[in-house]
């Protein structure tokens, strides 16, 4: 599982990114519109793309797009 | 747990809407860019609410009612069950006050259900149960909600997303019907994932106020509904897709052999979740969700309806039946059948 790879789910996730560049060090949360919704597009992503199922209690420690990934790395591990 | 339903047929299913048409856009607390993402992810275009002197009960008597008019066959109801979660009163159950109103024998056996999205499926399962058992030849499961009256505007993560109607479904014995295979699980540790809190006897009125509290930006009060958006996405993704192979596996079918899934109607984009992780082409997803939002207990028949004059052309059609959410509680059904009557009316 490589970054830009990763960086590149994410991106197709929020189409409506416009000239918004993710990068790992991006912090969700600064992602333009961000709001719940996009919570459940990131956890919908990562279920199907590496079939790691998030949960709220998980994602209370990510910031940004590195952690996440990392994080995901992480529960893959667990498997 | 497994169970089997066999010589049992739907025979008709009516869903009765509030007139009233209220569009994604109309909803003051989101800009236009907001809308339009709301959509796109959910799904949803517009939903009826139902006005203040409108119940779901009367949404679902309106139905019944078509019902037994067009199939005239109300003295010859034995039981009728009510699945809702928005029930007329405390007490009695509804199901009694609608077993007058619709006037069938004194002898129909008459009981609330309090389950709310896998309902439908609960709601088929407990009647089949009966009419397999033989005490029971034709029964009325009258299901929905009426949502509206408990979401708060203040509240993004509700107040958009639901809409109300009723429905009625016919069931009835019949020696050749093909059996249903069907899943059903429960797990009360999210119980607090989708509550009203307030209003009952844990936490009756009078001792507690209405003072508005906010969860994340969203604002409602003890009486109204709470969601937690993402325990319900997590819920729906581990529970499901285990709940709807139990099923397959039951009847000794594959997804291969399913002409049609039909999913509670949460939103969009849990029905593109599950179908993406069952590997079940989108087109295969039958959806009311875009013009009637997320109807609870509902969903189910009043997709069903939408689909109706479309599918009635198949001889059979083999079918998934999924629904899930408040308790957590979820059921799974497989059926083949002969495409039951359907009307869709609209309640004035």
């Amino acid at each position: 599982m490589e970054i830009n790879e990763f960086l590149g789910h994410l991106a197709e996730e929020f189409e409506d990114l416009g000239v918004f560049e993710l990068t790992p060090s991006t912090i969700l949360k600064n992602i333009p519109g961000w709001n719940s919704m996009h919570i459940l597009l990131l956890v919908s992503m990562i279920d199907y793309r590496y079939h790691v199922l998030l949960s709220g209690e998980h994602l209370k420690a990510v910031v940004t797009v590195n952690d996440l990934f990392e994080l995901v790395k992480e529960k893959q591990g667990e498997f | 747990m497994n169970s089997k339903v066999q010589h049992t047929k739907i025979e008709a299913i009516y869903a009765c809407v509030p007139e009233q048409e209220v569009l994604t856009t109309e909803y003051s607390l989101f800009a236009s860019e907001e809308a339009r993402l709301f959509t796109k992810n959910t799904g949803i275009h517009a939903r009826r609410v139902a006005p203040d002197n409108i119940t779901c009960s009367d949404l679902c008597f309106n139905a019944a009612a078509q019902l037994l008019t067009d199939i005239d066959i109300a003295g010859e109801i034995d039981l009728l069950v009510f699945v809702s979660q928005s029930p007329d009163y405390f007490l009695p159950a509804t199901s009694i006050i609608l077993q007058d109103r619709l006037g069938l024998r004194s002898d129909c056996m008459a009981f609330d259900i309090s389950l709310g999205c896998s309902g439908y499926v609960y709601g088929l399962q407990v009647v089949g149960q009966f009419i397999q058992s033989g005490a029971v030849r034709n029964a009325l499961l009258l299901v929905g909600d009426k949502s509206t009256i408990s979401t708060a505007y203040q509240d993004k993560s509700t107040f958009p997303l639901f809409g109300d109607a009723g429905t009625a479904t016919l069931l009835s014995f019949s020696a050749d019907s093909s059996p249903w295979f069907i899943n059903s699980g429960s797990d009360g540790s999210g119980k607090n994932s989708i509550i009203i809190e307030g209003g009952h006897s844990r936490n009756p009125c009078g001792t507690y106020t209405e003072e508005l509290l906010d969860f994340n930006g969203n604002k409602h009060s003890k009486s109204h509904l709470h969601l937690e958006g993402l325990d319900v996405f997590n819920f729906a993704l581990s529970r499901v897709p285990y709940s709807i192979d139990q099923a397959l596996s039951e009847a000794n079918k594959s997804m291969d052999d399913v002409d049609y899934v039909v999913f509670h109607q949460a939103n969009g984009l849990i029905t593109k979740s599950l179908s993406r992780k069952l590997n079940i082409p989108l087109t295969k997803c039958l959806t009311s969700i875009e013009q009637f939002g997320n109807t609870s207990s509902a969903s189910i028949p009043l997709t069903l309806v939408c689909h109706g004059n479309d599918l009635s052309v198949h001889k059979d059609v083999s079918l998934i039946l999924s629904g899930f959410g408040v308790g957590f509680s979820w059921a799974s059904m497989f059926l083949t059948t002969g495409f039951p009557i359907t009307k869709l009316i609209t309640h004035a």
